[in-house]
């Protein structure tokens, strides 16, 4: 009875351009999540070479993905659908552009860097593909940083009662190494946190900074000291 | 005489028609009250259905909240335990803050009751409706993974996590 967004005509995501981040794409979003099931039936994408492939599909709005940089000259059968139906995201470099239709061609608004949180599936593209516009999506990070600052909050706050933890220990036990050992990498992790906070509260006002290219650089080290405190028997941050 | 006892006649007609039509309506205003009052009853159980899934909902996003629970590297993480020193540092901070988090808790109250070795209360989240309709409150009996305790540090306790939805 009920019939799928396919069916109705939803949002149809054309992913034009070759790019590496073509196959995890596809492999992503092509497959049924979860979420699939009668009431919905997943994403409706189709995977492009060449914009010109693109064929209309009586969608309700369509959205261009550029994975090689945006393509100016889009089929002719877009001109029949309201500008504001049409829309495209341009994914190349570390940075993302929102494409609005104006004239019969998709423009970029601005460049925005993306700011690199994982090292695979990076959730912030996935944000970016199915944001609403430029203005949801940077609203939105605002959000996703603010709660990242609050959140090593917590991981401080354990790292410091860990690290006074075996710094006492070490006091009391001057002979046992591990103490020690375990104390100066808990003080390594302190400091790691305390410059992924700054750099998360930065990225909470400017996107485009240098900080948040580094936020997996950090996160990444304070995984290695992680391991570390696992190797030496210490007590893990998480 | 003719003309005395035709009108006689039709207002007889008149009365009767008139009192089929009252009893009809009486008829109809009586069903359209049970329908309503049986529509509202419906109403009423679907809503209380939904709200109790909301809180079973809310319960188990508490239970398994990334934030609090215990966590061994990559490994897989425990059930029903929470990190200690994570709980403390936001019982300090009076728990998850609300702007943040409402989207997820809404109107809850959220705590930790430790039961032993001694009884402690910890708030994970705290906004209480002061003008509710209604509280669905449910428990889950939790373990409390403690890093700094005595001899080698990592030391176990038990809890209850009370989870309570207001509407």
């Amino acid at each position: 009875m009920l019939s799928s967004a396919k069916d109705a005509g939803g949002i149809k995501y054309y992913i034009v351009g070759e790019s590496p981040l073509k196959e995890e794409l596809k492999k992503n979003l092509e497959v049924q999540t979860p979420l699939s099931g009668e009431f919905w039936p997943g994403f409706d994408v189709s995977f492009l070479s060449d914009v010109s492939e693109a064929v209309d599909e009586n969608n309700y709005a369509v959205r261009f993905i550029f994975l090689a940089g945006p393509s100016f000259s889009l089929p002719v059968w877009i001109s029949s659908l309201p500008s504001e139906k049409v829309t495209g995201l341009s994914i190349a470099n570390k940075e993302i552009s929102f494409l609005s239709l104006k004239n019969n061609q998709l423009t970029a608004n601005s460049v925005i860097p993306l700011p690199s949180i994982a090292e695979e599936n990076d959730p912030l593209i996935y944000a970016a593909i199915f944001a609403d516009s430029e203005e949801a999506y940077l609203c939105q990070m605002q959000k996703v940083f603010n709660k990242m600052s609050k959140i090593i909050l917590i991981y401080e706050s354990k790292t410091t009662a860990l690290k006074d933890f075996y710094q006492k220990k070490s006091a009391i036990n001057p002979l046992d190494n591990n103490y020690q050992i375990c104390g100066n990498l808990l003080i390594k992790i302190t400091e790691g946190l305390a410059v992924m906070k700054s750099n998360a509260n930065s990225c909470v006002n400017k996107l485009s900074g240098s900080a948040c290219q580094t936020l997996l650089e950090n996160a990444l080290a304070v995984k290695e000291d992680n391991t570390n405190l696992m190797q030496q028997s210490c007590a893990q941050l998480y | 005489m003719e003309h005395f006892k035709l009108n006689k006649k039709a207002q007889v007609h008149m009365t009767e028609t008139i009192a089929v039509m009252f009893i009809f309506f009486i008829l109809l205003s009586l069903g359209i009250i049970f329908y309503a009052k049986y529509s509202q009853g419906q109403a009423r159980i679907a809503e209380y259905k939904q709200f109790g899934q909301k809180a079973m909902d809310m319960t188990l996003q508490a239970v398994f909240l990334p934030e609090l629970i215990c966590t061994n590297a990559e490994a897989e993480t425990g059930s029903n335990c929470i990190d200690l020193q994570k709980l403390q540092y936001l019982n300090s901070v009076k728990g998850l803050s609300v702007e943040e988090y409402f989207s997820l808790f809404s109107y809850s109250y959220i705590w930790v009751e430790q039961l032993s070795p001694n009884e402690i209360e910890y708030t994970i989240y705290n906004n209480t409706k002061p003008e509710y309709h209604e509280v669905i409150p449910s428990f889950f009996v939790v373990t409390l993974k403690d890093y700094l305790g005595t001899g080698s540090g990592l030391s176990y306790r038990y809890g209850v996590l009370h989870v309570e939805v207001y509407r």
